[in-house]
């Protein structure tokens, strides 16, 4: 033994230092504050389905009514897949998982109770530039585990820069893919929304449409057209909603302009699209929902589509102005002022999180802080009334919470 | 195995007195590095407070609180483990040929000895191992140590006081030689141990074959890296993504053994009947 000293006394502290420094690490952990949606008012099952993507202190966490999960609490697996990962994939790669191989993007997908449809554009890349774009299909029937693909060339594919997919949806047998394709042109305005048609059973395709191509714009220039349909619904609505968004018409070649000049914002013009009848309308949206979209530039706001209605949100001073139009029949269906009372007027610094859900509006605070009296508010859609309102709470330090910095990414239904 | 670990020991005596210089070096240097660092922060401090009559905040504003991040991220601190690594690089080629040099070659006597020749491949692995666990212990113990120096040297109101694990996690080059998962820490060391085994391979190709040896223990890098990075290539190089990110990483782990194992029973193959003296 004695020969071996030097070999024993270096093993010996390495067992030491390194063993030390891991169960130290592993036992002492970090003493995170264990943070739950309390039900403050209303009933607590509007928030038993929902979590919150958030980060406290540097550490992500998700918060939900049983508590908080923290990033490190992962096995060291599960970590090298995601924190975040999006549960409808989750859950999708759990149920078809042969299918789901390398396909992660949720936009890219749709599903209904019989199908699994995935989209994805292919490209070639060279020297920088992208060419030679194709789509990618690929259907799975849930009934039958059958599985079906086909490739299409992009028409007029030379004529793009890029191609990239903004949602997939399956009607009759129909699939529609909606793109936007970047022209390959020096133009000030050089992006096309498409919608392609593929027909399933013969796998091809069958219609390239362009979203607003007809349209004449009532004002200015038309600068990017958006589609507003939330990005992660796989099915359900019957309208896809973009808006076509115009800029002041001016010659941006002309020497007077400041080199990062920027054309000014006139206003939005929204067109529908019926996915059943492959119908594109113009909509005309009341003036006041038209005022709150100006606004909106500089406050915080969202539009939101669901269930064939345009929700236009704006945080005020006072609380929220909301207007529903229903698509359908082109009709206001309810104008309302959402009060919020003055102490969580901080929303409005806060920049708020809009989902609904269940035909209910979620406000969710971006920050939480000690002062944060109201960071969950379920209001209802037809009244305007705050129904609900939840609140992030310590438990660990009982009801005298003492918490503040907790910031809010995302609002999560699972 | 008594063989084999007198083989070890007397692997880890044949560099123990470049070892404890390169730790003296690291010990010497981290440590002056705190002091001088602390000095020069405080002195600095002084002036700006005291001749140009800076308030405090001001002056913390401005130039920022002192802590062992700045200590880490400094050369006094980084240039002693480069050090070690460059050593650790150069020792994996200089624990095979300096038995080859001399006018006595000594790899003669070494395999000689009544024992498996595999031990003397696996034995100046171990040693190597050892040694480099021990300069990583070195620098988890002088961590703290530091720490309290620069808490002696630095007044409460200017510096930042971290824990180890802090100034570790803060730090990028520091996480990779401690992360903070033990599994972390295996797979960290996993790969390189295994590419010191990849190394061996292609140093004792090279004592095999000389010329032409050195040119096959480069190809055995190669393969052996493809074979290793295989489902990364297919992913990268086919733009598709067939494996779920848990499926690479077992892919990974058993094709890291994997090579590790085809290298070891190379190595024994050309030491059992290619090498030369």
């Amino acid at each position: 033994m004695i020969r071996y000293w030097k070999s024993i006394s270096i093993i010996l502290v390495v067992i030491l230092a390194i063993g030390a420094f891991y169960i130290q690490a592993a036992f002492a952990g970090k003493s995170n504050p264990e943070f739950a949606i309390t039900t403050k008012s209303g009933d607590e099952t509007v928030f038993k389905n929902i979590s919150l993507h958030s980060n406290y202190q540097m550490d992500d966490l998700i918060i939900s009514t049983e508590g908080s999960k923290y990033q490190d609490e992962l096995s060291y697996v599960d970590r090298l897949v995601g924190f975040y990962t999006n549960s409808k994939i989750k859950q999708l790669q759990s149920d078809y998982r042969s299918f789901m191989r390398g396909k992660g993007d949720i936009t890219e997908l749709y599903e209904d109770e019989g199908i699994l449809a995935y989209a994805e554009v292919e490209f070639k890349y060279h020297r920088g530039e992208a060419s030679d774009f194709s789509i990618d299909i690929e259907v799975l029937d849930k009934e039958s585990k059958e599985r079906s693909a086909f490739t299409v060339d992009v028409p007029e594919k030379k004529n793009y820069n890029y191609v990239y997919i903004n949602d997939v949806r399956v009607i009759d047998g129909t699939l529609k893919v909606t793109t936007t394709n970047a022209l390959r042109s020096d133009q000030f305005n050089s992006d096309e929304v498409h919608i392609y048609h593929f027909n399933l059973t013969e796998q091809t395709l069958v219609k390239d449409e362009i979203i607003g191509a007809e349209q004449e714009g009532k004002h200015g220039k038309l600068d990017y057209v958006r589609l507003m349909n939330d990005y992660d619904e796989l099915s359900g609505e019957k309208y896809l909603v973009f808006e076509m968004v115009y800029v002041e018409d001016i010659n941006l070649e002309d020497e007077n302009l400041h080199p990062d000049y920027y054309p000014e914002y006139i206003g939005s013009e929204f067109l529908t699209y019926n996915l059943e009848t492959g119908e594109q309308k113009r909509i005309e949206i009341p003036d006041e929902a038209e005022q709150l979209m100006k606004q909106m530039r500089d406050t915080p706001g969202e539009i939101i589509v669901n269930n064939s209605k345009l929700h236009f949100i704006e945080v005020t001073e006072t609380g929220l102005e909301l207007i529903v139009y229903n698509i359908e029949n082109g009709e206001t269906e309810s104008k309302q002022s959402v009060e919020i009372p003055k102490t969580d007027m901080d929303l409005q610094m806060n920049w708020p999180m809009f989902k609904i859900i269940d035909d209910k509006l979620y406000i969710v605070s971006s920050q939480i802080d000690r002062e944060t009296q109201s960071p969950i508010m379920v209001a209802d859609l037809n009244s305007g009334d705050i129904l609900y309102v939840g609140t992030v709470e310590d438990r660990d330090s009982g009801q005298e919470k003492e918490i503040y910095g907790v910031n809010i990414y995302d609002l999560v239904v699972d | 195995m008594k063989r084999y670990l007198k083989l070890v020991n007397f692997e880890i005596g044949r560099f123990m007195k470049i070892y404890l210089v390169l730790i003296g070096i690291t010990i010497l240097s981290q440590l002056i590095g705190v002091i001088v660092m602390a000095k020069n922060y405080v002195a600095n401090a002084n002036e700006v407070i005291f001749v140009d009559s800076l308030p405090l905040e001001q002056f913390i504003e401005q130039y920022g609180e002192m802590g062992m991040m700045d200590v880490v991220g400094s050369i006094w601190f980084i240039g002693p483990i480069a050090l070690c690594a460059a050593a650790f690089i150069f020792y994996i080629f200089f624990i095979w040929y300096r038995d080859w040099v001399g006018k006595n070659t000594f790899i003669y006597r070494l395999l000689m000895l009544p024992t498996s020749r595999l031990n003397i491949l696996l034995s100046k692995a171990t040693a190597i191992f050892i040694m480099v666990f021990g300069l990583v212990s070195v620098q988890l113990i002088l961590l703290p140590i530091e720490s309290m120096l620069l808490k002696w040297n630095v007044p409460f109101d200017f510096r930042i006081d971290m824990t180890v694990s802090e100034i570790i996690n803060n730090n990028s080059y520091l996480f990779i030689l401690i992360p903070d998962s033990f599994i972390q820490f295996i797979i960290n060391y996993g790969i390189g141990f295994m590419v010191v085994f990849i190394l061996f391979t292609a140093i004792l190709f090279e004592r095999s074959f000389r010329w032409k040896g050195a040119l096959l223990g480069i190809i055995y890098c190669a393969i052996a890296s493809i074979i290793f990075l295989a489902p990364l290539i297919y992913e990268i190089g086919f733009e598709a993504s067939f494996f779920y990110t848990e499926e690479i990483f077992v892919i990974e782990i058993i094709l890291g053994i994997l090579v590790t194992a085809m290298s070891i029973w190379l190595s024994k193959l050309l030491l059992n009947k290619k090498v030369t003296v």
